[in-house]
């Protein structure tokens, strides 16, 4: 192979020059990522979410096998056979209200952190 | 011929790693002010290398936002083993890369095409202007020899660097240097004789 200058080559390529981008595009580009910014800003407050869904859970859980063995229990030997629906009926509710009891808190709790996320970005 | 120091060169990455590192940690500490800053401090090589990878500004535009989203989006995988430009350009590549895949109209020449460009170069030297003709000429190159000698010679990157940046050994880099050179000066020599 023909032996060369390498800055020769350098300089013959330096011919071909880019516009640097437009003030537009920059601007564009950067007002994406700080929405970005915003959006991941509040994901690691979500993960601490996780957390909290997951003892709320358990405390519902716990609640409903207490009331299952406690109140239950002597609901079951006191009342006549017939009225057991009510029982399994009753675990069902006080396991949905509480279910939305928590997905409300879930829900304040996550908007609440989006929203000061989005405060501190802009 | 152009002196070597005369160059109005843009486009070289000039970074000291405790600064690249500053920009790494504040975007990883969510400041928002520091948006503007490393915007501002790449931009122009950052640009410059993807319209170079692409030929095509109006990609370029798309692959750089998608770019700096990347960097948004993974900043927390950036450890501060290799400089900020290094990771940086990186993701550009990556993001271009996936751009060539799904775009047919961008320029995109394989490494077994290599050969038959050096034979017949599609340079018309009486009509086009000499950097129309140098830009045509690093279009028409393979893109992994354009990748390396992009970055060695606009944006002036270490061969270590490069590896790092295209993912490939210190000797892969320089044999792509070197044939992608080759390429180029072939193509010259004969832009030179039509003159």
């Amino acid at each position: 192979m023909e032996q060369y200058n390498e800055n020769e080559l350098r300089a013959f390529l330096q011919l071909y020059k880019v516009n640097a981008p437009g003030a537009e595009i920059v601007n564009r580009t950067k007002n994406l990522m700080r929405e970005e910014m915003a959006k991941t800003f509040s994901a690691p407050t979500w993960q601490g979410g996780w957390l909290f869904l997951l003892v709320s859970v358990s405390l519902i859980m716990s609640m409903c096998i207490f009331y299952l063995l406690t109140v239950g229990t002597i609901l079951r030997l006191t009342l006549p056979p017939y009225m057991f629906v009510l029982i399994r009926h009753s675990i069902l509710a006080f396991t949905g209200i509480g279910a939305c009891f928590l997905t409300g808190l879930i829900i304040v709790f996550f908007f609440k952190q989006f929203e000061s996320a989005r405060a501190e970005i802009s | 011929m152009i002196h070597p120091e005369e160059y109005s060169n843009r486009t070289a990455i000039k970074e000291s790693r405790e600064h690249g590192q500053d920009f790494a940690e504040r975007l990883k500490a969510r400041d928002p002010g520091v948006i503007d800053d490393v915007v501002d401090q790449y931009k122009e090589p950052l640009f410059a290398f993807i319209v170079r990878m692409v030929n095509n500004y109006d990609a370029a535009e798309d692959i750089f936002q998608e770019t700096w989203i990347r960097v948004i989006r993974h900043i927390n995988s950036f450890r501060g083993e290799a400089k900020f430009s290094t990771w940086l350009f990186q993701i550009a590549r990556n993001a271009y890369k996936d751009t060539l895949r799904k775009k047919k109209y961008l320029c995109y020449v394989s490494l077994e095409e290599a050969d038959e460009l050096t034979c017949e170069p599609t340079v018309d030297a009486a009509n086009i202007n000499k950097m129309e003709h140098v830009r045509k000429i690093v279009a028409g190159m393979p893109i992994k020899m354009k990748e390396a000698v992009v970055l060695r010679y606009y944006h002036d990157l270490k061969i270590k660097e490069i590896s790092e940046i295209l993912g490939c050994s210190a000797g892969t880099v320089k044999s792509r240097i070197s044939r992608g050179s080759a390429i180029i000066r072939k193509k010259w020599n004969l832009l030179e004789q039509l003159n």
